[in-house]
């Protein structure tokens, strides 16, 4: 009985964790075994043990590549987080069908295939022949460089981004919000809680879960992100929008040089785990 | 005390990775132990089916043979064709995403997986065959063809990638470029659209540079200058009409020269001089120029012939209008610009290499070829297919097509294909990125390009 | 944002179940400030409120602007599609692209990636209410690993479009590539991490009393866990699934990579179609893409619901 007891957790964890180990870990090994060869086309020609890495990580294009991508996804991150506790906070007084129709309409984004979603902003956004700059010369106005200045196409990276993203955190949030029990707020408000107060003492705290949960998931999701800037400006112009996930791309499909490119993509992968690690940390999640 | 905690923590954290790792690695081993067996096994399938019933011929395209028109419409019926005349083998056609299925071929090659027939693009034949996966066609079907055979076939598409002795593809979809133009607004300004000269075209594109009565500022020439989805360009048809190649005979890129030099900063004049295209072309894609062309922007587009039975059939303005021209010559040489398209080979390790082959024979016999031409828009492969379809070639709605065999006989250049060049088409955009955007001279830009991809491709 | 609130709610929500999280001395001193006459607030409020609800309809439109454009795209005759100036509308409201839609690839993939996603939701969330009530109610050797375990699973999945092709010959020299289970597989194992958590977030609100009275009433523990503590955090299962059903309907680069075969596509692929080699065809590509929302948001409207109204009513009882 007590043996079994003590085998009890394993049991419930070994086929979450084969899968896990056999689906997501293992292919990581290959790309591991992979890294430390070359292996262009998928040929392990050569063993050159730890020079890829040595090769990606003394690249500048590529470090200024990952300065550019935590640049992009953690102002993209930060925006969405604020103004989702905003939405979810001001959706959280009303209640009934309208209150869930917007639910449902902010979560749109999220669900929307990306690529279909980032091709029509960037449709709207052309220059020439965008709704944006038809309604910007409508008013009077000279028409927007929107995609081909270097700082604007940054600017607009970042709210496509943002604009992905928002909806998932803010469903989040909101579930979050509703599972707070009303008597806990009323009792605040009791005890004189003003409304800052109540949000910074009371909700704030009782969200922390989905707040982490939206952070890890949406830092990953920002810093992985491929679809999005590839489709919106494919890292131009220049170098502006040149994220680290455009690189390992380019190594991969158009030169098919997998050892560099696994490499490249192994650093991220540790990059995004520290992370996310830090992130657990730092709000003392405790397992 | 905290300093001891991190301590542990940050072994433990070590030990869990070596851990971790390990354990991958494990059953990486494993995995790969397994795969030389999953190979064995797909073998030994192979065996049965010959034993049992009927071959499978697996046949890897972007393609899809249930359209009802179009090309896809055209290799379902070349599929339906060849298992008539083959019983015991089945066809089966996967789709699969066109910008993957080379990375994935040179993947399956490795692990048992890869198709009999391939599609592969013109731009990784060279890699295709100095890894040994295509097979030549002399080895199968083409041992017993005559020379009238050949000669029906033999063009500039014809010699991608071949040698004096081998043939490795049959050129599907052939897209020839040059500039795709309107014809319409050509007669309104009263141009001829026989240039004599890039200069001719320039002064063209001035005038064609216009606001029109919807308020819409139309520019002369369009062009897509975009990483994302790069295609052709000023700098990519000079180096074609100077040199007929985009590598030296050392399979050096070839752009870092005065050749290069000139036509980058031409193409940074088109933007800043002459006006003739919009600044917003730095952040299009060749899609979006094709997009913005049939929305009436241009007047001209460096553009591919295939891409013409598109524009026709979604444009707001007179689809006959819409027309291809070679480029214009230039320092004495006539323009030539890229035949550019999607080679069908055999895989070298399948093992029904045959009926492969006379799949792909099956593919541009007379009667496909007919159906290439008038079902898929595309230009004949065989010479004896112009007569079986004259009538269909000589409508003026089909005349683009006539236009693109002129030009592949007069004007087009095929890869050496001894070389490795892929990547090179971003990096000629990405010279422009760095001269235009990023304020690189027009020398650094280049040179930084060409040695990304010589250092890259190793030739 | 972080370390001072940590410090005075001292956990996860609901771990502390019966205690209040509210700080015993809450500074009264603001709320005066806010007390002015009962006038002004009220003008303030009914101008606020106004406000509010202009900024959020903006927000709503920006939100929904390219899901509309795309909407309106998808009902414009092929001729004026691409036509400037941009209209809203087209001359006439057209079906053709839908049409051309349905005949093609779409339906089975529609089919095939609710087939996947069905099976994903139920295994996944079988396999992650076991782990996450392992985790979330055990002592016991190597938890700390298998936490580690289960987070780096979710970089690796989000990420996992980096390294497809390493992937693909993984699996592909396994001979798991382009069979049945292939992409059931994947979408299990991609949204199994997140799932894990998630579930465990609401075990953490379910307390642990309950499942200690259960054990002394003598309830095996199997039983416990399906007959008392499932039933308890169907809110976060919810939640759960809907991330696993998000997670595999919209995943699209491995999928295409991993299965080749036209009758196992799933439906990213089929909306992927319209963007072919000879170009975007932006009508079919709008309705696809439209057509394909339309069960994530049915989903949503089925757990979405249950996810809020159970955390509510069921998570912490006082």
């Amino acid at each position: 009985m007590k043996k079994s007891d003590k085998m009890f957790p394993y049991l419930l964890l070994a086929p979450s964790a084969l899968v896990i180990l056999f689906v997501l870990i293992a292919p990581l090994g290959y790309s591991v075994y992979c890294s430390l060869y070359q292996c262009t086309y998928m040929r392990f020609t050569k063993f050159v043990g730890l020079d890829n890495f040595i090769k990606v990580l003394t690249n500048s294009d590529y470090l200024k590549a990952f300065g550019r991508t935590f640049y992009i996804s953690a102002v993209s991150l930060v925006i969405a987080l604020v103004l989702a506790v905003m939405f979810a906070l001001w959706i959280n007084k009303y209640s009934g069908i309208v209150a869930y129709a917007i639910q449902l309409l902010v979560l749109i984004p999220w669900v929307t295939s990306q690529v279909v979603g980032t091709l029509l902003w960037k449709w709207i956004f052309s220059e020439d022949l965008g709704v944006l700059n038809y309604l910007v010369k409508q008013v009077g106005l000279a028409p927007l460089k929107v995609l081909s200045d270097p700082k604007t196409a940054v600017g607009v990276l970042i709210f496509v981004m943002t604009w992905r993203i928002i909806g998932y955190a803010m469903v989040q949030i909101l579930a979050g919000l509703k599972s707070i029990p009303k008597s806990v707020e009323e009792a605040a408000i009791i005890d004189g809680a003003g409304k800052w107060q109540l949000l910074r003492f009371v909700r704030l705290p009782m969200i922390k879960t989905p707040l982490l949960i939206s952070t890890i998931i949406l830092t990953l999701s920002n810093i992985n992100n491929l679809t999005v800037p590839l489709s919106l400006t494919g890292g131009g112009p220049g170098t502006a929008t040149n994220v680290i996930t455009i690189s390992v791309y380019r190594l991969g499909f158009e030169n098919y040089q997998f050892g560099t490119s696994s490499a490249l993509s192994i650093v991220l992968f540790v990059v995004t785990l520290a992370l996310s690690i830090g992130y657990v940390k730092a709000v003392k999640y405790e397992v | 005390m905290k300093k001891l905690n991190q301590m542990k923590s940050l072994k433990k954290m070590k030990k869990l990775a070596a851990f971790i790792l390990a354990l991958a690695m494990t059953v990486v081993m494993a995995g790969c132990g397994g795969g030389n067996q999953g190979n064995d096994d797909k073998a030994d399938d192979g065996g049965k089916k010959e034993g049992g019933e009927k071959k499978e011929l697996l046949v890897w395209t972007f393609l899809n043979p249930n359209d009802e028109s179009g090309r896809g419409y055209v290799l379902g019926k070349a599929k339906e064709l060849y298992e008539s005349q083959h019983e015991g083998v089945t066809v089966r056609i996967e789709s699969l995403e066109w910008d993957t299925m080379t990375a994935k071929f040179f993947a399956a090659t490795q692990t048992g997986e890869a198709p009999d027939v391939i599609w592969v693009n013109g731009l990784n034949l060279g890699e295709a065959i100095q890894l040994g996966v295509v097979e030549p066609f002399e080895n199968l079907f083409m041992k017993d063809w005559t020379d009238e055979q050949f000669q029906d076939l033999d063009d500039v598409r014809f010699e991608y990638g071949a040698t004096d002795d081998a043939h490795y593809q049959l050129h599907l979809s052939t897209n020839v470029y040059g500039i795709v133009y309107r014809a319409d607004l050509f007669k309104q300004f009263e141009i001829d659209p026989n240039f004599e000269s890039w200069d001719d075209l320039i002064a063209a594109a001035q005038k064609l540079t216009y606001v029109n009565e919807d308020g819409m500022q139309v520019y002369g020439l369009g062009v897509g200058y975009s990483e994302k989805s790069a295609d052709s360009n000023y700098l990519r048809a000079q180096l074609f009409t100077q040199y007929g190649d985009v590598v030296d005979e050392n399979g050096q890129a070839n752009w870092n020269g005065d050749v290069g030099q000139a036509a980058l900063q031409m193409q940074i004049d088109m933007i800043d001089k002459y006006g003739i295209t919009p600044q917003s072309a730095v952040s299009a894609t060749s899609e979006e120029m094709y997009a913005d062309f049939i929305a009436g922007k241009y007047a001209m587009v460096f553009g591919g012939s295939v891409r013409i039975p598109t524009i026709k059939s979604q444009c707001a303005y007179d689809p006959d209008s819409v027309k291809l021209m070679a480029y214009p010559s230039s320092n004495g040489k006539e323009g030539k610009g890229l035949a550019a398209g999607w080679n069908v080979c055999v895989y070298s390790g399948s093992e029904m290499k045959e009926e492969a082959g006379e799949f792909i024979e099956t593919l541009c016999c007379p009667e496909i070829d007919k159906l290439w031409v008038e079902e898929g828009g595309q230009i004949p492969l065989l010479k004896s297919t112009v007569d079986a379809c004259s009538e269909f070639l000589s409508s003026p709605d089909n005349e683009y097509l006539k236009t693109a065999m002129e030009m592949l006989e007069n004007n087009a250049v095929a890869y050496n294909s001894e070389y490795v060049i892929s990547g090179y088409v971003t990096d000629l955009v990405k010279a422009m990125q760095l001269a235009y955007v990023e304020g690189k001279s027009v020398e650094e830009a280049l040179d930084t390009t060409a040695k990304e991809f010589n250092e890259r491709n190793g030739n | 944002m972080k370390s001072d609130q940590i410090r005075i709610s001292g956990g996860v929500p609901g771990k502390d179940s019966g205690r209040l999280p509210v700080p015993g001395n809450v500074p009264g001193k603001d709320s005066g400030q806010a007390r002015v006459s009962g006038e002004t607030l009220k003008k303030w409020k009914k101008w606020l409120r106004v406000y509010e609800i202009i900024l959020f309809a903006f927000v709503l439109v920006v939100n929904l602007a390219p899901f509309l454009w795309g909407l309106l795209t998808s009902l414009k005759p092929v001729r004026e599609v691409l036509s400037y100036p941009p209209k809203l509308f087209g001359s006439q409201v057209s079906g053709e692209h839908y049409a051309e839609v349905f005949k093609g690839t779409f339906f089975t993939g529609f089919l095939n990636s609710l087939l996947y996603s069905g099976i994903a939701i139920v295994v996944g969330l079988l396999l992650a209410v076991m782990a996450a009530y392992a985790m979330s109610r055990f002592r016991f050797h190597g938890k700390k690993m298998f936490f580690i375990l289960i987070l780096s699973g979710i970089p690796l999945s989000i990420g996992s479009a980096a390294m497809v092709v390493p992937n693909y010959t993984f699996f592909s020299s396994l001979g798991m590539t382009n069979q049945w289970y292939t992409l059931p597989i994947i979408y299990i194992a991609y949204n199994l991490p997140m799932a894990i958590w998630v579930i465990m977030g609401g075990l953490e609100s379910v307390p642990v009393e309950i499942d200690e009275a259960a054990k002394i009433d003598g309830a095996g523990n199997w039983r416990i866990l399906f007959g008392i503590v499932v039933p308890l955090s169907l809110p976060s299962m919810a939640s759960a699934a809907l991330y696993i059903f998000l997670g595999a309907w919209n995943e699209y680069v491995v999928s295409s990579v991993l299965v080749s075969s036209a009758s196992l596509y799933p439906i990213q692929v089929s909306i992927y179609n319209y963007m072919g080699f000879y170009g975007i065809q932006w009508g079919p590509l709008c309705a696809a893409a439209t057509a394909a929302v339309i069960p994530t948001l049915v989903v949503f409207a089925i757990l979405g619901r249950m996810l809020i109204s159970g955390l509510t009513a069921g998570a912490v009882k006082d």
